[in-house]
């Protein structure tokens, strides 16, 4: 029930197109994406569930945001069930500021049906 | 994956044993403090790792894998199983011996890795396997300007050891 190599990078790049456009325009948008098992790394802040997830999402300190994919890589991660790893790497700009900050997050995607629901996360900005 | 899950309570364990190959090099135990050891078994109908623990692992296995690597690769080939897999900047290889002739073939001499985060949680609620996002920084050879990476790990604990399922490694440009 593992799911093939190919397929993992075109579920990642729609994934990672979806969940960026939506972080970008209304974070509460997200809520669908997560369960009651998901956690979610913020900058070190574990969180765990959906609700608490798009909470810390949802209370951001920004008004706008605009991520810029630079790579999605993904595998299956698991031999005998639908999930897969993926690694986002790019930049985001906020508010009004001009230099955009660099950011790496890492997922673990479980499908559902035609769905697909973040079971792990993990989202640093890469500074320096 | 691994059928059986070592008690994670037992923090004399080392983390990470030397195989017959790499015998040469120092057995591998992280430095854990003493801490009171609980008087009951984990949960027997969960397989999964603690969240807690996750935290430690995959620092000591951090520190492990790039001074590993920094210093010689070969040393890496026991970290790596027929069924791991490497994204080396979106190139895949497939298996331990792909793996280390990849990173051993890497075009420089020397590279040092800067670890800026080590990040971690269980990734499976019934087996003891963990998602790592490692940041940072390297330099290699003579350059000066050290360049930033990412690298996402799933490790699976086999006895007292992890090894590398999933790999991905990327250059931050820009």
């Amino acid at each position: 029930m593992a799911l093939q190599p190919p397929a993992t990078t075109d579920i990642a790049k729609a994934f990672s197109a979806f969940y960026y456009q939506a972080f970008d325009s209304n974070r509460n948008q997200l809520l669908s994406l997560y369960r009651d098992l998901s956690t979610l790394s913020w900058e070190g802040e574990q969180f765990i569930g959906a609700n608490n997830i798009v909470a810390k999402l949802v209370g951001l300190p920004f008004q706008r945001v605009v991520h810029k994919v630079a790579t999605v890589d993904a595998q299956p991660a698991n031999p005998s069930a639908p999930t897969l790893i993926v690694l986002v790497t790019g930049q985001l700009l906020i508010d009004d500021e001009t230099n955009p900050q660099h950011f790496s997050e890492t997922f673990q995607l479980v499908q559902e049906g035609t769905n697909f629901w973040i079971y792990n996360s993990i989202f640093r900005l890469n500074y320096g | 994956m691994a059928t059986s899950l070592v008690a994670m309570a037992n923090q004399k364990r080392g983390l990470f044993k030397q195989k017959g190959r790499n015998s040469h090099l120092p057995p591998f135990t992280p430095h854990r403090p003493t801490a009171h050891r609980p008087t009951a078994p984990p949960p027997p109908q969960t397989m999964a790792l603690q969240p807690s623990a996750t935290t430690d692992i995959a620092k000591a296995f951090s520190a492990f894998y790039y001074q590993a690597f920094d210093s010689n690769r070969n040393q890496l080939l026991s970290l790596y199983r027929d069924l791991s897999t490497l994204s080396w900047e979106g190139e895949q290889f497939i298996g331990a011996n792909n793996i280390v002739a990849k990173l051993v073939g890497l075009p420089f001499q020397r590279v040092v890795h800067k670890v800026a985060t080590v990040d971690a949680q269980p990734a499976n609620p019934s087996a003891p396997t963990l998602i790592v996002l490692v940041t940072g920084q390297l330099l290699i050879d003579d350059e000066t300007n050290p360049q930033h990476f990412s690298e996402t790990f799933q490790l699976v604990q086999e006895g007292s050891n992890f090894w590398i399922y999933n790999s991905i490694f990327r250059l931050n440009y820009g």
